[in-house]
């Protein structure tokens, strides 16, 4: 027990399931609340919750879905999931999402914060893609609640824009605007356009698809934004699932074959090689190990390290992220 | 401020056979800095688990993170308003810092009334707060984030109602800034002046080779923080001001900077304060913003050599603290007939 | 990493011995030249030259210095678009306590550069904080020096230390410990 009050629980525990409503053919919102009306803890906008689902398989997978309520003292958390069929890479934890009822009982761990505003931001852009939206609507509330102002950008597909009316009815109140595109073309163009209008001080923040988001990047470099400006979160957070086996070489020259479903840093303990760790969860930093790897060899699924950071593939969370592919071999300098 | 204790019986008997003295709320309550077999102190990022109770020679604390000073809580919290009335420059709160300052108030109010139950109490309905606190008087009925539903800002309310001062640190590309700060008393330096700075700005005030400066260990601890773990942890000094007086502030130091000297001309130094701070960190959930809060407690080197097991090891601690440390620190200058002092029994001069 | 100019220090302001160049990822540049120096100038116009190259690039003058021209200073800020680098230059004061203006605007530190012109001098005009003023006073003087209030009257030490956000230099009673 380490806080006093009960409203600052993060740690597993079971979310009754209030709610369930579809928004679109693919998109179900569930909302969730606590079985003995004690208060939620409240989050930071664009903060995930991680539900204990399964897949089709009858494996324990986590999932991690986007609150999009503002955080503030909420009464009910709420998450909007889109189906993922298998030719999508579903695995099941979202299909068994669809499938709650009001009632029943979801282990849940979260909120985590992993995609907040900047508290000093003189302005907000938000480009939403897709299922994206989720964490945009969630920054736009909280920004409606404490008075800030934010240009929003949703591209969607016509009939599959959950949440669209949530996001034109906020954008009725003064200092928030909604722009919509509905191609790929239109939104290319407006982002193009719109980047190169926001006022100083302004900090942009992307969801969505991967295309959507390598535009996003491009066009906020090519207009000026220093790196620092530009943040993003892959509209598929980080989950749990057992991704492929890979090859780790080791300081001495040993060769440790990693299964799917064993972290890399499991493989390293078992191996003999002593790699301080705390949270297991991607969270801490304390497991983050040097690497030496192809680029696109390494899987980052944390939460600690930089875009820089991942990017210059040197480092990697032990705990969490993984080799991307069974040919992968990732020199662990240790 | 007085502090009552038996005295040894005037005929001279030896101090260690002398009755034992009743020790004071206060000198109980104390959160002595060292664990009991330390005899050597270095600095090092000596943070524990908050809300565990620790035994010292007079008594105990720590089973709370508010100590909210018991029969001298009156007193300090009459101090603490009256420097925010007089100097409203001792409370600075960065843009976008507002959030924050209701995060704090709220994990503390519900805190305090939890802890203090007969004292202090809060009801709560949705956003909807009632805050009563028993011993002051406050009576206060509040909804989260709506400005004109307190007399002041948030940050205030809560500084108005408990002795701690409040910092809130929060992370700008990768550094953590002190960025909202409510500080009555700060130990030689100014809440106005530092807030906004980054932490590593604020202490490494010295030429250093890169541009980027070192980032400390304290401060990757609190960058990591996580959500369910309250920690804590202790410094000493002495104190810059000869008396009990907690404002040793920047702002105020032509008001003490003699106090030492003169003490020191005077050799007075039963005066001599050890100065104890008590941190907390707390990661706030929803803005995700540190509290770096620290409570402040004094106590003369006259009580400390009341307790023998304190008098023993602190001068152990002093006298063998390096040269560069002592210095630091501010008081190698006259540790030795300080010590001396301290060690030589009751009634000596 | 800079190169020459004033050693780096934690809690210092560096001054480049030149003036820096116009970042090539720039999508616009605002160049202020803050006060009446004839070199304010000559930097000023060299850098527009080397920023129109670069991107669409504007250039505010401020003969009166940044405490007379806060409000032009302040209007060129809020009609720049992020994207924008906003390049400084003046004489220390002027230039410090501009920096500090358009961080208070949203300008981050990737997004400033900045040039002072009396950078080499022993002592110049700076911002400095009084303590027990409670307020920045422009006075003549250098960090680890002491020097008058202008304020308070007392003779403050003005602390090798400086304050981005505050856009001035800590100081204190010199003489608060000096037993009469």
């Amino acid at each position: 027990m380490t806080h006093l009050h009960p409203g600052y629980r993060t740690g597993t525990r079971p979310l009754r399931v209030a709610e369930v409503r579809a928004l679109t053919d693919h998109v179900r919102q569930v909302v969730l609340e606590c079985p003995d009306q004690t208060p939620l803890t409240p989050h930071e906008p664009g903060a995930h919750l991680v539900l204990r689902t399964a897949g089709w398989d009858g494996a324990v997978k986590q999932n991690a879905y986007s609150l999009t309520g503002d955080g503030v003292l909420p009464t009910r958390y709420t998450i909007s999931v889109l189906r993922k069929d298998p030719d999508h890479g579903g695995t099941g934890g979202s299909a068994w999402v669809h499938d709650l009822r009001p009632g029943e009982l979801v282990e849940v761990t979260g909120p985590r914060s992993a995609f907040a505003p900047r508290h000093d931001q003189r302005h907000a852009f938000l480009l939403a893609g897709g299922i994206g939206v989720t964490p945009v609507l969630s920054h736009l509330r909280a920004l409606a609640r404490w008075g800030g102002t934010a240009e929003v950008l949703y591209s969607y597909r016509p009939g599959h824009a959950a949440h669209l009316e949530d996001l034109r009815e906020l954008a009725t109140r003064p200092g928030l605007t909604l722009l919509e595109a509905t191609t790929v073309a239109d939104t290319r163009h407006l982002l193009t356009q719109r980047l190169a209008d926001q006022p100083l001080g302004t900090h942009a923040y992307a969801c969505g698809p991967p295309a959507l988001l390598e535009a996003y990047v491009e066009a906020g470099r090519a207009a000026g934004w220093p790196e620092e400006r530009l943040h993003l979160e892959r509209f598929t957070a980080p989950g749990l699932d057992p991704g492929s086996p890979f090859t780790a070489l080791l300081g001495d020259g040993r060769r440790v074959e990693v299964p799917a479903g064993t972290s890399l840093l499991t493989s390293l303990l078992e191996a003999g090689v002593a790699v301080p760790n705390l949270c297991r969860q991607g969270v801490c930093g304390e497991c983050v190990v040097p690497v030496r790897a192809r680029a696109g060899d390494i899987e980052h699924r944390d939460l600690v390290l930089t875009q820089a950071e991942r990017d210059a593939g040197a480092t990697m969370a032990a705990c969490v992220s993984r080799g991307t592919r069974s040919d992968s071999v990732i020199e662990v300098a240790l | 401020m007085t502090v009552t204790s038996t005295r040894p019986p005037a005929s001279g008997a030896h101090p260690e056979t002398a009755t034992r003295p009743v020790l004071h709320g206060h000198t109980a309550r104390l959160p002595w800095p060292f664990p009991d077999d330390l005899d050597a102190f270095r600095y090092s990022v000596n943070v524990e688990p908050a809300r565990v109770p620790r035994r010292t020679a007079a008594g105990e604390w720590g089973a709370h993170i508010v100590d909210l000073g018991g029969e001298e809580y009156g007193a300090i919290m009459a101090d603490r308003r009256r420097i925010l009335d007089a100097d409203p420059c001792r409370v600075r709160i960065m843009p976008g810092m507002l959030p924050a300052c209701w995060d704090l108030l709220l994990y503390y109010l519900r805190d305090l009334a939890a802890s203090y139950p007969h004292v202090l109490e809060l009801d709560e309905d949705g956003d909807r707060f009632h805050w009563r606190n028993h011993a002051l008087g406050t009576d206060q009925r509040f909804v989260l984030g709506d400005a004109g539903s307190l007399p002041c800002d948030p940050m205030t309310f809560l500084g108005r109602e408990i002795p701690d001062d409040l910092l809130l640190v929060k992370e700008r590309d990768g550094a953590l800034c002190f960025d909202a700060g409510l500080v009555t008393f700060a130990a030689a330096w100014s809440v106005s002046f530092d807030v906004g700075m980054t932490m590593a700005e604020i202490h490494n005030p010295v030429p250093r080779l890169t541009h980027e400066g070192i980032t400390s260990r304290a401060e990757q601890f609190l960058r990591r923080l996580p959500a369910d773990q309250v920690y804590r942890r202790v410094n000493w000094t002495f104190s810059a001001s000869g008396s009990r007086r907690l404002d040793v502030s920047l702002e105020e130091l032509p008001d003490w900077g003699t106090d030492i000297p003169a003490l020191v001309r005077d050799r007075d130094w039963g005066r001599l304060q050890l100065r104890i701070e008590v941190e907390h960190f707390v990661r706030l959930p929803m803005t995700g913003a540190v509290t770096f809060n620290i409570r402040t407690h004094m106590t003369s080197l006259e009580q400390v050599r009341r307790v023998p097991a304190w008098r023993d090891q602190l001068a152990r601690v002093v006298l063998e603290l390096p040269e560069d440390l002592a210095a630091y620190k501010g008081f190698l200058d006259y540790r030795e007939p300080a010590m001396a002092w301290l060690l030589a029994g009751e009634g000596a001069a | 990493m800079p190169d020459g100019g004033t050693a780096p220090a934690l809690g210092l302001p560096w001054w480049p011995s030149a003036p820096e160049p116009v970042d090539p990822a720039a999508a616009g540049v605002l160049v202020l030249a803050l006060g009446v120096d004839p070199r304010v100038a000559e930097v000023a116009t060299a850098w527009a030259d080397e920023a129109e190259r670069v991107a669409p690039t504007r250039v505010v003058t401020v003969p009166e210095g940044i405490d007379g021209g806060a409000a032009t200073v302040s209007a060129a800020l809020t009609t720049a678009r992020t994207g924008v680098r906003i390049l400084v230059v003046g004489a220390q004061y002027d230039v410090l306590r501009g920096l500090a203006l358009a961080r208070g605007l949203g300008a981050g530190p990737r997004e400033l550069s900045a040039y002072a012109v009396d950078a080499g001098a022993a002592r110049a005009d700076l911002p400095v904080f009084c303590a027990h003023c409670r307020a920045v006073r422009r006075l003549h003087t250098t960090p680890g020096g002491t020097v008058d209030c202008t304020g308070c009257g007392r003779h403050l030490e003005v602390h090798g230390h400086h304050s981005a956000s505050l856009g001035a230099f800590l100081a204190s009673d010199s003489r608060a410990r000096e037993l009469v």
